[in-house]
């Protein structure tokens, strides 16, 4: 035979066996990785397994929101026709869901279509006994709120990220998030290319771990007494919105806190307005009007730079700052008072003259202890706070409107917290609501305290709403007729009406704060959340069974 | 050195094992689910393994000049087999293509009956020193058109190739070989770009992620495969791509099993078997002092090697998919009983030479 021929063919032979090799190196070197991840992909499914969310316990353990398992009804409308099964499933769903059923099984060009997502346990029986095929049933686990709406400015909701996962959004859902959805685990499964699990394969199971409870100080009673009586007050005095807020002055334990309007959380989703999830009382800001007359009385108490017998040289009439000329609400004048009757009898022009004892330095730190502009670290995720401007900043007007509570925001829980210190002896609590507060701050002496509940007394005693104050009781109050500000202006009929107070006055169990926006029957605070705070106290001594203290 | 008989046999039959176990392996997954028992095809194959074995050792024992006599009647009947098999109601179609004949207890393929009875008869047909090329290229290409009519593109290259090969080493003229090989390329693009499922094949060889879920669901879930394997291999048993994501699993598309399973080592030794195997085969054929035995060596060793490499470089995307068993490896009965039978005759060949 032919030597060259012979050695040409081993040659080619080879070289080609040569390039096959070198192809194979590459994709099973270079590409492997590449290749492994979309071979990967084909095959693994991987099923998301969402931890339980832990519940949310008012203070007696009954849940505030707790979780139920609905089912999501789907079916085949390739192996389902209309029958009369179906007229009586149609009947089970809910109309939204009914209304669609015939159109959704006429889609026969699918294989899947769901039908209702809002299928219960019981449901689920009733129609599994019907025996149809190709219908079925995946686990929803759905959120439910047993205090329905009055609750739902604390708890807010729980919705879906962008990923689809659960998430809580607003109130304690939303501050609790993490503590309460707790890890989702997972399953990966390997199937074939028709989807069917690989026999030989182990499974990977990724186990959920459960979210933890949350208990709460909030009292179911008390939320409902407060939603009850708001509800009356804001149709009582025609106003557009408002708050109460219960809280315990020593601990900063928030005892229960309603705000109207609210929403269902239930079915957040059906709601005009996604501002109204914002809980007003931690994140709507408003000028505190006369109830912030206490804060700086308290502050140039515990400075010593005046006595509850001082008196006020400057009440004799209007007082000029800078370029204004600053008035009491009713232009009524009382020479040589002393600061409690500045106290009784509202007196903007005498607090003008605290502040300026208090000095400049001086009231801006006590507004800094009294943690005012920032937030509190109440544990709601919706609360902001009202930024200052910074110290240097504050003019003498600023400083002197201040002193009676105009010109500066506040939210109610800041309002709260401050008159919470005056309740608790000068120490400013930490309002919390799913956990302990911890230390409170002292802001102001012990004597101080003291010395501006006797006058808040006083105010009560003598006040325009003397007549609503429930008998036998001491109560530290004060009322406070803020108007809004309206495009550089304040507007004299659009005010938020307020009064802020504690009870019994010497050994206060309860300090509460109500807020009316924009009461149309009358704008003083006086006439509409004093009469409002009373009623309200009056359930809260019952309730606490707290007996008269004089 | 050592010699070829000795060695030669040993390579026939490994490859024929690992065969078998990659077989069982590749198989379990379509055997359990369309016959109820994993190991179905095994068992079948493992019969036929052991047919082609007692035909190896019959034609291991017999002279292999008497193949000569059987030359001409051979490639008569493997002519109208050829035929026969393209008349409906004789022949069963698959997939489109009609490459078996039915005989009631099994099927057959005459195509691979044709791959040994073509090489007989050009092995007789070459051995003058006349120019035998015209009677040569004739039956090359009437077979190769018969062929082409089933339709099955990778046994007509196959045996063209294996006709090249035998022309040229048993002194073809260069001047004939110059001016058809050309001609044969050509003639197999047009068939290609003709045929619109040849043409997209052709296609997704350029681009192997084209259409994953058409045309290039084949390649690509080989080359998955391959790359799941990587240097070291997944483990024996332990292909994923097996489970329905490989088409022909433990035919054509065996060597990608191999390749998840053991990598690239495993994929390196199967090479080397298969150089193994042509250089030994080779070396026998170079030994062989008359011309009918070297033509006869040089064609059995060089149909079995080149339907082996074409498998392969098909497997790594060097050339389009054709659709071609690895031979001793695949699943197949007439593939592998006609390629032990071939080594028989190899066999027979070294031992007297």
């Amino acid at each position: 035979m032919n030597n060259w021929r012979f050695t040409f063919i081993i040659t080619v032979f080879f070289l080609i066996m040569a390039g096959v090799w070198a192809r194979l190196v590459y994709w099973q070197v270079f590409a492997a990785d590449d290749l492994r991840q979309q071979a990967a992909d084909q095959r693994l499914t991987i099923v998301e397994m969402p931890g339980t969310r832990g519940e949310i316990l008012a203070s007696d353990g009954f849940p505030l929101a707790a979780n139920r398992l609905n089912y999501l009804l789907w079916a085949n409308p390739k192996q389902n026709v209309w029958n009369s099964k179906w007229d009586e499933i149609s009947r089970l769903l809910p109309a939204s869901d009914s209304a669609k059923l015939s159109e959704k099984l006429s889609w026969t060009n699918l294989s899947w279509v769901a039908l209702s997502s809002q299928i219960s346990p019981q449901i689920k029986d009733l129609i599994e006994k019907m025996d149809l095929e190709g219908v079925g049933f995946d686990p929803r686990p759905v959120r439910f709120y047993p205090e329905g709406s009055s609750s739902a400015h604390l708890l807010g909701f729980v919705g879906q990220d962008a990923g689809g996962t659960a998430k809580g959004y607003f109130g304690l859902e939303g501050y609790y998030d993490r503590k309460l959805a707790g890890r989702g685990g997972k399953v990966i499964l390997e199937t074939d290319a028709f989807g069917h699990p690989i026999v030989i394969s182990g499974q990977n199971l990724f186990p959920a771990v459960d979210g933890q409870q949350v208990q709460t100080s909030i009292d179911r009673t008390l939320q409902f007494i407060l939603a009850n009586q708001l509800t009356t007050g804001l149709a009582k005095y025609q106003a557009k919105s408002g708050t109460i807020t219960v809280m315990e002055p020593f601990s900063g334990r928030v005892l229960a806190m309603v705000s109207l309007p609210n929403y269902d959380p239930d079915h957040y989703q059906q709601v005009d307005d996604a501002q109204v999830y914002k809980n007003p009382v931690v994140s709507e800001f408003y000028e505190p009007g006369s109830t912030f007359k206490v804060v700086t009385m308290a502050s140039a108490l515990d400075a010593g730079v005046v006595t509850p017998d001082t008196k006020c040289p400057i009440c004799k009439g209007p007082v000029p700052v800078a370029e204004y000329t600053i008035r009491t609400w009713n232009d009524k004048y009382f020479p040589d008072s002393t600061l409690t009757d500045v106290i009784v009898h509202s007196d903007n022009v005498g607090m003008v003259y605290v502040s300026q004892k208090l000095g400049r330095d001086t009231q801006l730190e006590y507004l800094h202890r009294f943690g005012l502009g920032a937030p509190t670290g109440i544990d709601l995720q919706d609360e902001t706070s009202p930024v200052f401007r910074p110290d240097r900043n504050w003019t003498e007007v600023d400083l002197a409107t201040t002193a009676f509570g105009q010109g500066i925001a506040v939210t109610p829980i800041q309002m709260l917290r401050s008159v919470a210190a005056i309740a608790a002896g000068g120490k400013l609590p930490n309002p919390k609501l799913g956990a302990d507060g911890g230390e409170s701050q002292r802001v102001v002496s012990e004597t101080a305290a003291a010395q501006v509940t006797q006058m808040m007394i006083k105010a009560v005693e003598n006040g325009e709403a003397k007549w609503a104050k429930p008998a036998g009781y001491t109560i530290a109050g004060k009322t406070g007729t803020a108007q809004i500000p309206v495009a550089g202006h304040y507007d004299k009929d659009q005010t938020i009406a307020s009064f802020v107070g504690f009870a019994p006055a010497f050994s206060p169990q309860f300090v509460m704060l109500v807020t009316l926006n924009q009461p149309q029957t009358s704008p003083w605070g006086s006439e509409t959340a004093a009469p409002l705070w009373f009623s309200v106290a009056r359930e809260l001594f019952r309730y606490y069974k707290i007996g008269p203290d004089r | 050195m050592a010699r070829p008989t000795v060695v030669f046999p040993w390579i026939v039959v490994g490859l024929v094992l690992f065969g078998l176990v990659m077989v069982g392996n590749a198989s379990v997954v379509d055997a359990a689910r369309d016959f109820g028992d994993q190991w179905y095809f095994l068992k079948l194959q493992t019969g036929w393994a052991g047919i082609g074995l007692v035909g190896l050792w019959l034609t291991s024992r017999f002279p292999y000049q008497n193949w000569a006599r059987f030359a001409k009647i051979g490639f008569v009947v493997s002519g109208l087999l050829l035929v026969a098999v393209l008349i409906p109601g004789l022949s069963i179609r698959i997939l489109g293509a009609r490459r078996w004949l039915d005989l009631g207890l099994f099927s057959f393929q005459p195509a691979e009956l044709a791959k040994l009875t073509l090489v007989l008869y050009w092995a007789k047909l070459l051995d003058t020193k006349k120019d035998m090329f015209w009677p040569f290229i004739i039956s090359l290409l009437g077979t190769a058109a018969l062929v082409m009519l089933e339709p099955d593109l990778g046994t007509t290259l196959v045996l063209v190739g294996t006709g090249l090969v035998v022309y040229f080493a048993s002194g073809g003229k260069m001047k004939y070989l110059a001016l058809v090989t050309p001609l044969i390329i050509l003639a197999g693009l047009g068939l290609i770009l003709l045929s619109p499922y040849r043409r997209s094949r052709l296609m997704t060889y350029f681009d192997y992620s084209r259409d994953p879920l058409g045309s290039s669901y084949h390649i690509r879930q080989v080359l998955l495969s391959l790359g799941s394997g990587g240097p070291w291999g997944v483990g024996l048993g332990q292909s994923r791509q097996k489970y329905e994501f490989l088409p022909e699993v433990s035919t054509d598309s065996i060597f990608a099993v191999v390749g998840e399973e053991l990598g690239l080592v495993g994929t390196t030794a199967l090479i080397l078997a298969f150089a193994a195997f042509f250089f030994w085969g080779m070396k026998i054929a170079k030994r062989v002092d008359d011309q009918f035995g070297a033509n006869l060596a040089i064609g059995l060793v060089g149909w079995i090697s080149l339907q082996a490499l074409l498998n392969m470089a098909a497997m790594v995307a060097l050339v389009p998919l054709t659709g071609i068993p690895l031979p001793f490896i695949s699943y197949g009965g007439s593939s592998l009983v006609i390629a032990l039978v071939s080594c028989g005759i190899l066999i027979n060949i070294s031992r007297q030479n």
